[in-house]
C-alpha cells in the first residue's frame, strides 16, 4: 500500500473528540426517546380512560410496538454512550467482559449485514489494564475477519474468561448448512495488525480462534 | 380528604416534563414543572414541594448544584435524580449530597410513583 493510500491512525485527541461529541449526542437520543416514551405512555393512560371505541385494540397494539422500539433504542443508546466514553482514559483498568458485551451489541448489525448472527455467550468478569480503544478495534477486526468468511445463516459465538495472565476470548464459528466453511490458515492482515497492536495473541484451534491478553493491572495501582 | 403529594419536575426538555407532569396528575399527584435550576429553586421557596424529580444535566445551573441549594433551603424535600447517562461518579456525588434516589431514564411510571410515595413516607 502506498503512503498516500494508507489510512492515518486516529490520534488520542481525535478519538477523544469523536467520543466527546458522540457521548453528547447519545444524551440527546436519550432525551428524544424519553419524550417519545412519556408521550406514548400518556396516550396509553388516556386510552384507559376513554373506554371502548373503534380500532381501540389496533391502537393498543401500535403503542406496544412503539414501546418495543423504544427499548431497542434505549439499549443501543446505552451501548453507544459507553463506546463513546472509551477514549476518556487510555490506558485504564476495566472489565473486559463489559467491553465485550458492549462490542458485540454494537457489532451485531455489521455482522447481520453479512447474514451472520453474532452471539454473546458467557463472558466472566475480569480485569485488564490497557488501551480499551485498541482492544475494541482488535476484537472487532478479529470477529469481522471470521464472519466475512462464514456462509450466510451462520453463528459466531463470543465468550471470554479471566486467565492467570489476563483475559482470554474464544471466537467459535458455527457454520450454516453443510459446513462449506474452512477457516483461513492465517488471520486477515487487518485483524492480525490490530491484534498485534493491542498485544493480543491469536491461536487457531480448528474453527475456533482464541485471543489472549496478558495486560493484567499493575500491582499497587 | 388527603392532600395530593406535591411534586416538582425539573428538566430542560419541556415536552418531557410537561408530559410526565400530566401523567402524574392523572395518578392524583400535584405536579409542577421547571425548566432550569433557577426556576426550580424559586419554586422550592415559593411552593415547598414535597418531592423534586431533578435532571442531572441542564444548561446553566447543574442538577447537583440545584440539589445542594434546594436541600440547604428546604432540608425536608426529597430529591429523586433522573438522568439519561449518569456516571457512577455522578451517582455517588448526588447521594453524598443527599439525594433520596438516583434513576436512569427511561423510568417506568409505576416505579416512579411508588418511589415518590416512599420518599414522602420517609419524611414522616
Amino acid at each position: 500500500m502506498s503512503a498516500r493510500k494508507a489510512k492515518p491512525d486516529c490520534s488520542p485527541d481525535e478519538a477523544a473528540h469523536q467520543g466527546r461529541l458522540t457521548a453528547s449526542a447519545t444524551h440527546e437520543f436519550k432525551n428524544v426517546l424519553a419524550i417519545i416514551g412519556e408521550t406514548s405512555g400518556l396516550m396509553e393512560d388516556l386510552l384507559d380512560l376513554a373506554g371502548e371505541f373503534p380500532h381501540r385494540e389496533r391502537i393498543v397494539e401500535l403503542i406496544g410496538r412503539v414501546g418495543q422500539q423504544l427499548e431497542r433504542g434505549q439499549r443501543l443508546s446505552t451501548w453507544l454512550n459507553r463506546f463513546a466514553h472509551l477514549p476518556d482514559q487510555r490506558p485504564c483498568v476495566f472489565d473486559p467482559a463489559a467491553l465485550t458485551a458492549q462490542l458485540t451489541a454494537l457489532a451485531e448489525r455489521p455482522a447481520r449485514l453479512s447474514r451472520v448472527e453474532l452471539r454473546l455467550d458467557e463472558c466472566e468478569p475480569g480485569q485488564l489494564e490497557t488501551d480499551p480503544v485498541g482492544l475494541h478495534i482488535a476484537l472487532f477486526e478479529a470477529m469481522e475477519d471470521i464472519w466475512r468468511r462464514l456462509p450466510e445463516g451462520s453463528v459466531l459465538h463470543v465468550s471470554g474468561e479471566p486467565t492467570a495472565e489476563g483475559y482470554s476470548w474464544l471466537l467459535r464459528a458455527e457454520p450454516n448448512g453443510n459446513g462449506n466453511y474452512e477457516p483461513a490458515d492465517e488471520p486477515g492482515e487487518k485483524a492480525a495488525r490490530a491484534c498485534a497492536r493491542a498485544g493480543l495473541t491469536m491461536e487457531r484451534a480448528g474453527r475456533d480462534l482464541r485471543l489472549e491478553s496478558s495486560a493484567t493491572p499493575r500491582q499497587g495501582d | 380528604m388527603i392532600d395530593a403529594i406535591s411534586v416538582l419536575l425539573v428538566d430542560d426538555e419541556d415536552d418531557f416534563v410537561t408530559t410526565l407532569a400530566e401523567r402524574l396528575e392523572l395518578r392524583g399527584f400535584d405536579a409542577q414543572v421547571a425548566n432550569d435550576g433557577e426556576a426550580a429553586l424559586a419554586s422550592v421557596l415559593r411552593a415547598a414541594p414535597q418531592v423534586m424529580v431533578l435532571d442531572l444535566k441542564m444548561p446553566g445551573m447543574s442538577g447537583l448544584e440545584v440539589l445542594r441549594r434546594s436541600l440547604a433551603e428546604a432540608p425536608d424535600i426529597r430529591v429523586i435524580m433522573l438522568t439519561g447517562h449518569g456516571s457512577e461518579t455522578d451517582r455517588d456525588e448526588a447521594m453524598r449530597i443527599g439525594a433520596y434516589s438516583y434513576l436512569q431514564k427511561p423510568v417506568d411510571i409505576d416505579s416512579l410513583t411508588s418511589l415518590i410515595n416512599e420518599a414522602v413516607a420517609s419524611t414522616v
